[in-house]
């Protein structure tokens, strides 16, 4: 029970991560950005291929953290930022670059997993019957990490304070002399360094394909409609509890339908609850 | 351009449109009949496309819902059939009862995201064709798991044809009656705002929702004809990424207008399947092309011919300014 439990967590850390980049970028510029899965999947196979041509582990993982980073702003330079006026045409938008980059990651490394070599591989935490292993544990770790540097940030700095104006309202943020696009890039940075830290942390505990995020991407979709659109505190509240419910559906019910238990739950939270488990401002980002 | 159906140009107009799709049918049956091989392939999946899309058009080109889930509507056709086809069904009533349990399947998916807006709509249809592809995948007892399974023979082969020929001209005359209806304007009301069109008394969810169970209907029916002339269906054929690339026809092709599913189909299966530019580069093409089409062109392939032909006319004569810059131009 406690080692389907802290399973769950593990899950619950990853679907964190991706879900607070998510409701960032749809804070500022409500884009509900699926070409995420791309950026996390490049990040990994860059973190792949320099660790593969003889770096250490950690030059590569900082590779594929700034290249999430990087393709993340490319998203939003190219793409995101002709399209502020005209909302309707985000999810259209979105997916398009979803596939451009699925497939630019298929055309550069082929549809064949790879597997992620770490150093902390062959490590196995064990306390008492419930055992983690060293992949899983980083990733908790980096998780946590993460999203403490992202609140110190968004709740301490002014950088942090006018991103969260922009979320609340963008035309009094402009009005009061915020530069807008800046603020824009920045949410793509952060959500994309936050991408590259999931690809990293999750890549060595599944392989490297191009397709490797998609579950990922849909249940973290989940746990921005469980905390409610915008909100990055509902985002790792959510994170958690649907980890902890998929790994319980993976563990008790059928590991093959795992993220089919988040879609039951999208479905649940529809239905009752339209607004999201805490009713946010859907606007909010802090 | 709305022409009002009760007049005598509305009704020339009507019957020019039933001539033009009669010949489309006509056309649609010589090239299924006369191209063979792999080209033979495209053409039958240009117009399985477009009987699919129709549908698709109704909720995403009228109503400008992105509905992901018309490719589960497509696979629900396909499977369902193969399914009862292989229980001993005769295959009309297989034909039937595939769509109609298909419809069913719409209209609970209907019942939970019609109330929902935008970007939840999105998310939803995508993360329920994600789940259909993981039961076609795992149900490995009834869909013959992640290599498919093979599919009855239930109408002969040029039955098939002639079918997968009448069903083209039939349902792209069947949305065009329902465009021409109050609910195409319904639809069309809730595209432009859908505040607005709930403030003036459109039911937005009920119509939502009639729009999605009748697009599932004909996801459906293309889903059994596709099963029958390909012998063989596998989850890999009704991916989230083949329901994203139905949008993308769509788009391309300009949603909402009467063509656009099949000049929609025929320019993205044109594109994955007769150029062959190496795996995945025929996809990234696709997805700059649509970004820049709903950057550029929100009216797609069509809406764009439309707006280039118009310009250099003359106002249109019922405007009133018209009579009087006609009579300047003579003097």
């Amino acid at each position: 029970m406690i080692q389907v439990l802290v399973n769950g967590v593990f899950l619950g850390c990853l679907f964190a991560v991706v879900a607070v980049g998510l409701t960032l970028v749809y804070g500022v510029m409500e884009v509900p950005n699926f070409a995420h899965a791309g950026v996390i999947v490049l990040a990994a196979y860059t973190t792949w291929s320099v660790s593969h041509a003889g770096a250490p582990f950690v030059v590569a993982a900082l590779a594929g953290i700034a290249c999430g980073g990087l393709v993340s702003v490319l998203t939003e330079v190219v793409a995101y930022r002709w399209i502020i006026t005209k909302p309707a045409a985000a999810p259209a938008v979105a997916l398009g670059l979803l596939l451009i980059l699925q497939n630019v990651a298929l055309r550069l490394y082929g549809g064949e997993g790879r597997s992620l070599d770490t150093p902390y591989d062959t490590v196995l935490l064990k306390a008492g019957s419930v055992s983690l292993p060293g992949v899983k544990a980083a990733l908790i770790v980096l998780a946590v990490l993460s999203l403490a540097a992202l609140h110190l940030l968004l709740s301490r700095t002014s950088l942090g304070r006018a991103m969260r104006a922009v979320a609340q309202d963008r035309e009094a943020a402009a009005i009061l002399g915020i530069p807008m696009r800046r603020q824009y890039s920045l949410a793509f940075l952060i959500a994309g360094l936050l991408g590259g830290v999931a690809a990293v942390a999750y890549a060595p505990t599944f392989q490297v394909s191009p397709y490797m995020a998609d579950d990922v991407l849909l249940s973290a979709f989940v746990v921005v409609v469980l905390g409610g659109l915008g909100s990055v505190w509902g985002a790792v509240a959510g994170g958690l509890v649907l980890g902890v419910v998929e790994g319980l559906g993976a563990a008790y019910v059928s590991a093959a339908y795992q993220s089919a238990f988040g879609f039951l739950i999208l479905v649940l939270i529809l239905v009752l609850r339209p607004g999201g488990l805490r009713s946010t401002n859907a606007r909010r980002v802090a | 351009m709305r022409v009002p159906a009760w007049t005598a140009a509305g009704w020339t107009r009507h019957a020019a449109t039933a001539a033009g799709l009669t010949a489309l049918s006509v056309v649609a049956y010589l090239l299924l009949k006369g191209v063979q091989g792999d080209r033979g392939q495209v053409v039958l999946l240009v117009v399985v496309w477009a009987i699919a899309l129709t549908g698709l058009n109704l909720i995403t080109g009228l109503g400008g819902y992105p509905s992901l889930a018309h490719v589960s509507f497509f696979g629900g056709g396909a499977y369902l059939s193969a399914y009862l086809l292989g229980k001993g069904l005769p295959m009309a009533l297989c034909a039937l009862l595939a769509v109609g349990g298909t419809m069913l399947a719409g209209l609970v998916v209907a019942l939970v995201f019609s109330r929902t807006r935008g970007q939840y709509f999105a998310i939803g249809t995508m993360f329920f064709t994600a789940v259909t592809n993981l039961v076609l995948t795992n149900a490995a007892g009834v869909t013959g798991g992640p290599n498919g399974r093979p599919v009855d023979l239930g109408f002969s082969l040029d039955t098939t044809l002639v079918l997968l020929a009448a069903s083209l001209g039939l349902s792209l005359g069947a949305f065009y009656v329902l465009s021409r209806s109050r609910f195409g304007d319904r639809l069309r009301a809730i595209r432009e705002d859908e505040d607005l069109a709930q403030h003036v008394g459109v039911p937005t969810a009920r119509v939502k929702l009639i729009a999605m169970v009748v697009s599932s209907a004909f996801g459906a029916w293309a889903g059994v004809l596709f099963a029958q002339y390909n012998g063989v269906i596998a989850p890999s054929q009704f991916t989230f990424v083949q329901g994203f690339l139905m949008l993308v026809a769509i788009g391309l092709g300009g949603g909402g207008r009467l063509l656009a599913p099949l000049v929609g189909s025929a320019v993205v299966i044109g594109f994955t399947q007769l150029i062959k530019l190496g795996p995945g580069v025929s996809q990234i093409v696709l997805g700059v092309l649509f970004i820049l089409v709903t950057l550029l062109v929100p009216n797609g392939i069509l809406g764009g011919i439309t707006a280039l032909w118009r310009r250099p006319r003359p106002a249109v004569p019922d405007v009133p300014a018209a009579p009087a810059r006609a009579k300047e131009v003579a003097s």
